[in-house]
């Protein structure tokens, strides 16, 4: 398991990114996507991955729309024109994060994430 | 995969509003992850009962009202700046209008950069960050925005305080800004804020206060056109001195020639042409000093008031400012602790030329000598004459009735001269 001050900062990244591959996903579509990415190893709860939803919606770099199934109302997102590019600038910005990291704590990590 | 019954739907909902989530957004959103995250498990063949149990040990765990404040802090991040920028502004902006206007009124330097920072800040910045502030509240309270108000309201309020500020500084172009901003608020402000206010019961202290604001300022924004009018008076006095100077001038240019013709006629006594050699020094003399202290008066006002004064000591009032400063016409004539005044040197010397006059000149110009140079003031016992004309007195005031005297001197030499040759 990957502990949760690590997964903080790079919340966004991750949800970004999926949206980037995904046209449109809903919150629990996410976390199960992410658990099955990392076969289990990262589990994003929802106390962590709404707020941030919301926080990049208000931002204007993803957008919502709501659909009825049944008694239940899902909430789809979709990235924007600038979470498009804002995506790509954070995805960059991680890798060379850990590149850098790498350096610093003198490891050799296996990337794998371009 | 499983669906969950409305029945059970209802269950995780009642759930959820028992943990306090009053967020609607964040409720269905939450309620769908519960249900999917059920239905999952229910597909690896758990009871949909045991499913919730299990949820419902975590709900306890996780505080949803927690997360749902810090979703609410993290959307609310601008607006919670903006709010707090809208507060310093408040601040800052009328503060510095304030510091502007002491500036101002005691002529200290950089008055103006106070006066322009502060209504730039105002109306350029705090009214709009006002209006948006005031239209996120309103829609928070989930009602309607009354879109028009806020738009009329912020753009008059920049023309008015664009046309105080150009009115303050003396640009251009003030008159037609403050008018346009009477306008704007008579016929499309007020009517707009009075409609808002029928309709709106709930808020109608707030827009009748709001209204007799906005009365008030126009009240300030017609007194702005009076102080035109104070402006035009210290121009007239401008006009009533240069007037003064000029005539003085040029009757003591006629003296002058007059006693040029009479010093080369050798039928007159050489006598009496030395009286009137004397009467003409002692005038000229006297009307120097004048002189002195009017350029003085004008030095110690401001001292960009040495481009008024020429080289030979003469002024061109076109050129003065602060006509309306007392300080610099009370220090000059009264003094004050380190220096003494002119003025009762003045008083002095006035006193004497008075005499030399009237012992010249015949019993009917000595009447007239007696009025034109009498120093006395309307209530001789209570206030001499020295206080009456210059305490209290706005420089170019000072400057009438110094000029004035120097016409007086000029004329009296005139008659004396005339009597005597």
């Amino acid at each position: 398991m990957i502990s949760k001050d690590l997964l903080k900062g790079t919340l966004k990244t991750i949800v970004l990114k999926l949206l980037e591959e995904n046209d449109r996903m809903y919150g629990y579509e996410i976390t199960r996507e992410v658990e099955r990415l990392t076969e289990g190893k990262v589990q994003l709860s929802w106390g962590a991955l709404y707020p941030a939803l919301h926080k990049l919606e208000s931002d204007h770099l993803i957008t919502s729309e709501e659909e009825s199934i049944g008694k239940r109302v899902r909430k789809y997102y979709r990235l924007t024109e600038s979470g498009t590019s804002a995506a790509k600038e954070k995805v960059r910005e991680f890798i060379d994060f850990v590149t850098i990291m790498g350096r610093v704590l003198d490891t050799n990590p296996n990337l794998n994430l371009a | 995969m499983a669906d969950l019954t409305d029945r059970e739907i209802e269950i995780l909902n009642r759930e959820i509003d028992k943990q306090g989530l009053t967020y609607t957004q964040l409720q269905n959103e939450l309620l769908d992850h519960l249900c999917c995250d059920i239905e999952t498990k229910m597909d690896e063949g758990v009871e949909f009962l045991k499913a919730f149990e299990e949820l419902r040990s975590r709900l306890e765990n996780r505080r949803i009202q927690e997360i749902q404040e810090e979703t609410l802090l993290l959307i609310n991040q601008k607006y919670r700046m903006m709010k707090k920028f809208m507060y310093i502004l408040g601040t800052i902006a009328p503060s510095l209008l304030i510091i502007g206007a002491i500036f101002k009124l005691q002529h200290w330097p950089g008055a103006s950069v106070f006066i322009v920072l502060g209504s730039f800040l105002l109306g350029a910045v705090y009214l709009p960050v006002f209006a948006m502030v005031s239209m996120r509240d309103t829609r928070k309270k989930e009602k309607r925005v009354n879109k028009p108000l806020y738009v009329v309201g912020v753009i008059t309020g920049f023309i008015f305080i664009t046309g105080v500020l150009f009115k303050i500084m003396h640009w251009p172009g003030a008159g037609v800004a403050l008018l346009f901003s009477v306008l704007l608020t008579v016929a499309v402000f007020i009517p707009i804020l009075v409609i808002h206010a029928l309709k709106d019961k709930e808020n109608q202290v707030q827009s009748f206060s709001i209204l007799i604001f906005v009365l008030a300022f126009m009240a300030v924004n017609i007194m702005v056109f009076a102080l035109k009018a104070s402006k035009n008076v210290l121009h007239s006095m401008v006009i009533s001195a240069k007037e003064n100077m000029m005539t003085s001038q040029m009757v003591e240019s006629a003296n002058t020639l007059f006693l040029e013709i009479a010093n080369q006629n050798d039928q007159l006594s050489p006598d009496r042409l030395d009286q009137a050699n004397f009467i003409h020094e002692k005038t000229a003399a006297l009307d120097n000093y004048l002189q002195e202290i009017m350029v003085d008066i004008l030095l110690a006002t401001h001292e960009d008031n040495h481009m008024a004064i020429a080289e030979d000591g003469s002024i061109d009032l076109s050129k003065t400012n602060y006509l309306d400063v007392h300080r610099s016409t009370e220090l000059v004539i009264f003094g004050n602790e380190v220096t003494s005044g002119k003025g009762e040197a003045l008083l002095k010397s006035l006193d004497t030329h008075r005499e030399l006059l009237l012992a010249q000149a015949g019993p009917e110009l000595d009447v007239i000598i007696s009025e034109m140079l009498d120093l006395s003031s309307e209530h001789p016992e209570e206030i001499p004459w020295l206080v009456e004309t210059f305490r209290q007195t706005p420089m170019i005031a000072a400057i009438i009735s110094l000029s004035n005297l120097q016409f007086k001197l000029q004329f009296l030499e005139g008659e004396v001269l005339k009597e005597l040759l």
